[in-house]
């Protein structure tokens, strides 16, 4: 595998060559700070400029041409990475060897066309595809409420950080969604154009020359591609003891949702004992949770914590009865505590293990790959062989030193209809 | 051992039959540095009631999800013990027709093939440990009734089905759960996790001679109990169970629908197509008909009558149903523009050209995944009788006369409809 990395002026190009796939994939990575206003608008540009454009103007014609191409496919997604709202654009070929030479250049066009040629007229999208795409927008927005999950682990992120990006609903809001209009969504997306910072990835089976040329003369921005600000979050208020918070609902299982937090941590710690404390307490089948939790008191089929360490915080959650909840909690502190003691001698190899097999598995997929490079670049995360040898490394003290930092800080409770509040104890 | 090619590629599996009748696919893969291995069970959450020696037997519902809960039980390492030593992915999951424990990773390929292969030939529980599993999977029984989608597929299908035991659920009801006993999955394990009932698939990175001796030595051994398992042949009658319902659910904010058609396999089978070619034909028309770049799906959508819509086919003993899924915030109005549709059926030759592209190209990038090559094998041992290595070619000669007389063929006269509607 081969790597070349290109600046452009408005944009980087990341050339990736590799004959392991039988597909060609780019992705368009485009990343500005998040701003809560920015997130429904983005949605709804990311719809409407994947749904038709100019020269194929309807979704029919689009997935025709997409059919066209071998099935060329075409996705975009927006998430937050810590402080960044991200949108990838991404197209995964079949590499032309498999069906036409030309079909490299005609997917790249086509590409092209998604981001550059948007179905608009008079500096307004076609209005018609853009209130279809409002209607479904909006229904994304309230079937929320239909996920416990969602409910939970929400209102836990808005007790746990209000107006930070970490409260933020990626699917957006209505009161935003309301007042945009066909015409502030083609401002909106001349302003995407320009002011994001702006990745290109490409891998595949190609010759660097002429990918870099079909890049270059295909796609050019505007964009200063100035790097925003730093991505990680760091949360400083927290509860001393845990506050504990009750939520009624109409579902028929109870969802648990627990913030915990790490005090001071360092660059080292974070990446290295801090995910491997949160693997063998709550993070794989083989954690102190699911022995515990799930397996000897059968007190939930699913229990997992997971390290957001972007965001300065551990989630965990279970789907549980609320008549276990003061056992739950209970237990949950136990595991804790285990991990206080070093009462995780056999975990400790074993969660390793599973690190490095993740990190091994990296060069299975095209798309882990990209993300592997984007990590290395922009997430300031080790490279692999340094991450294994890192990871090797990792002694049951130093684990023993991040669980003696580990506290609860909310613990919230989305408790089932029908429930005997009797047997809920704080 | 017999080396079939796939698909005329470059690209090989290898199919090889063990004395008792344990099917074994491998599919070695040298550019991969991972792996997958799936030991299958043909026993699922339909096969409630079975003939052994000519007797009877009637299980409870949910049994053969709760006996592969259960197979993971042992006297010193667990799998998941087991596993995570090298780092590597296990688990299980049972569906309507079979059951499966696989693992995944890129470590200690031969071990984890010796453990799988032990693990699952060899069952012990206790009572205590099958109680205990119970609150488990009480626990997820629960969590799927807070999922609209799951009810709206699980009611459409007890709507659709008289008799076929594709009308319950995989997990079973928690009155079936807290009545499972023992005895009665050690009796299931029995009669059900047999070699000649059993297919292992391996993919990915491995030394294809290694693994067959393995296989072997561990496999070839066992012996089939001596009792006939014959499962039953449930005799579907061609009406629904229920052809309209409209029910009301708490938790949902947008209405769900969802549509059945139910067509008597006697039916279709009046085309005189392979089997393998039918299934291609009526998969070809529902995507021309119903998928995105087809009229009525343009028309759905810009007239807002639907938010989300997918479809699929599943196939019983008797019967195909043909089912269509939506997100509505018109449903009435969905239902009655999808019936009049359904009557005018029509396709246009350029449509089956373009989509034959897309199903080769699926062909070819199906190689690049071992969990994708995993299920296109298990399929085809479950709908053909093995793996079907000419898939691009039966493509190819698809034919616009033959998708027009499946077309024609098709009986719209049995059908349920499900609509649920937000309580308030």
């Amino acid at each position: 595998m081969e790597y070349k990395e290109l600046n452009l002026g408005s944009y980087n190009l990341h050339l990736i060559k590799t004959n392991k796939f039988k597909t060609i994939n780019f992705k368009l990575i485009f990343r500005d700070n998040i701003k809560k206003e920015d997130i429904t608008i983005r949605n709804l540009l990311i719809d409407n400029l994947t749904f038709s454009t100019k020269k194929y103007n309807s979704r029919k014609k689009m997935t025709i041409k997409k059919q066209q191409l071998y099935d060329v496919d075409v996705y975009c997604s927006n998430k937050r990475t810590g402080l960044h709202l991200q949108t990838d654009f991404t197209m995964s070929m079949l590499h032309p060897k498999y069906t036409e030479e030309e079909m490299l250049k005609e997917s790249i066009k086509y590409f092209k066309e998604i981001i550059f040629n948007p179905n608009v007229t008079d500096e307004k999208f076609d209005e018609e595809i853009f209130n279809v795409i409002k209607e479904n927008n909006r229904i994304d927005i309230i079937t929320n409420q239909e996920n416990p999950n969602f409910i939970a682990v929400q209102s836990l992120r808005e007790k746990l950080a209000k107006n930070s990006p970490i409260s933020y609903i990626m699917t957006g809001y209505l009161e935003d969604l309301n007042v945009i209009t066909p015409h502030t969504l083609y401002q909106y997306y001349k302003k995407f154009l320009t002011t994001n910072y702006i990745d290109f990835y490409v891998i595949g089976d190609f010759d660097f020359y002429e990918m870099e040329h079909l890049i270059k003369t295909n796609f050019k921005f505007t964009s200063l591609n100035k790097e925003k600000q730093s991505i990680e979050i760091t949360l400083t208020k927290h509860n001393i003891y845990p506050k504990t918070i009750i939520k009624q609902s109409s579902f028929v299982q109870s969802n648990l949702a627990i913030a915990a937090y790490f005090k001071d941590l360092s660059w080292y710690e974070k990446r290295y004992p801090a995910t491997i404390f949160n693997i063998i307490l709550g993070n794989s089948p083989e954690s102190k949770f699911f022995k515990d939790i799930r397996e000897k008191y059968s007190c939930a089929y699913s229990i997992n914590s997971v390290y957001r360490r972007l965001d300065d915080y551990v989630l965990i959650n279970a789907g549980i009865n609320s008549k276990n909840y003061k056992l739950v909690i209970k237990r949950i502190k136990y595991c804790i505590n285990e991990m206080k003691k070093g009462n995780f001698d056999k975990e400790l190899e074993d969660a390793k293990n599973l690190y490095i097999s993740a990190v091994n598995e990296i060069n299975e997929s095209s798309s882990s790959i990209i993300e592997y490079y984007f990590s290395l670049k922009y997430l300031n995360n080790d490279p692999y062989e340094k991450q294994i040898a890192n990871m090797q490394k990792v002694t049951k003290e130093e684990v023993v030193a991040i669980a003696k930092k580990f506290k609860l800080d909310i613990i919230l409770l989305l408790k089932e209809k029908n429930s005997n509040e009797k047997n809920i104890n704080k | 051992m017999k080396k079939i090619s796939i698909n005329n590629f470059d690209e090989y599996c290898y199919y090889e039959k063990l004395p008792n009748d344990l099917e074994v696919y491998y599919k070695p893969n040298d550019t991969k540095k991972n792996f997958t291995v799936l030991l299958g069970i043909k026993y699922g959450s339909t096969n409630i009631e079975y003939k052994k020696d000519n007797n009877l037997i009637k299980t409870h519902e949910g049994i053969a999800h709760f006996l592969e809960h259960k197979l993971f039980d042992s006297d010193t390492i667990t799998p998941f013990d087991y596993y995570a030593k090298t780092g590597t992915d296990v688990n299980a999951y049972t569906t309507s027709e079979y059951t499966a424990f696989h693992f995944s990773g890129n470590n200690a390929f031969l071990d984890n093939l010796k453990y799988l292969l032990n693990w699952v030939t060899n069952f012990k529980t206790t009572n205590e440990k099958v109680e205990k599993e119970k609150g488990i999977i009480l626990e997820e029984e629960r969590m799927y009734q807070d999922n609209p989608d799951r009810i709206l597929y699980e009611t459409i299908r007890a709507n659709t089905l008289n008799k076929d035991y594709h009308k319950t659920k995989v997990i079973g009801t928690s009155d079936n759960i807290k009545a499972i006993t023992k005895e009665e999955l050690e009796t299931c394990y029995n009669d059900f996790y047999r070699p000649d009932n059993m297919f292992l698939v391996l993919v990915g990175s491995f030394d294809l001679k290694s693994a067959s001796k393995i296989v072997n030595d561990i496999l070839k051994p066992i012996p089939n109990p001596k009792s006939k398992i014959k499962k039953i042949i449930i005799q579907e009658p061609d009406n629904v169970k229920l052809t309209n319902e409209i029910k009301h659910m708490k938790n949902i904010t947008v209405p769900k629908v969802a549509y059945s058609i139910k067509i008597n396999k006697k039916k279709l089978e009046q085309n005189k197509l392979p089997k393998i070619e039918l299934d291609y034909y009526l998969m070809m028309i529902i995507s021309i008909c119903f998928g995105a770049a087809s009229d009525f799906r343009e028309y759905l959508l810009l007239n807002n009558l639907i938010n989300t819509v997918s479809y699929q086919i599943t196939e019983i003993d008797t019967h195909y149903l043909i089912d269509f899924f939506a997100t509505s915030t018109k449903p009435e109005q969905l239902l009655q523009e999808l019936i009049t549709y359904l009557n005018n059926l029509k396709i246009a030759k350029q449509d089956l050209e373009r989509i034959k592209k897309v199903w080769i190209s699926q062909e070819v990038k199906m190689l690049d995944n071992n969990d994708a090559i995993i299920n296109t094998i298990i399929d085809d041992i479950l709908d053909y009788g093995k793996y079907i290595n000419n898939k691009i070619e039966i493509i190819k000669n698809m034919n616009y006369e033959t998708l027009e007389k499946v077309l024609k063929s098709l009986d719209y006269t049995n059908t349920s409809s499900l609509i649920i509607l937000p309580n308030n």
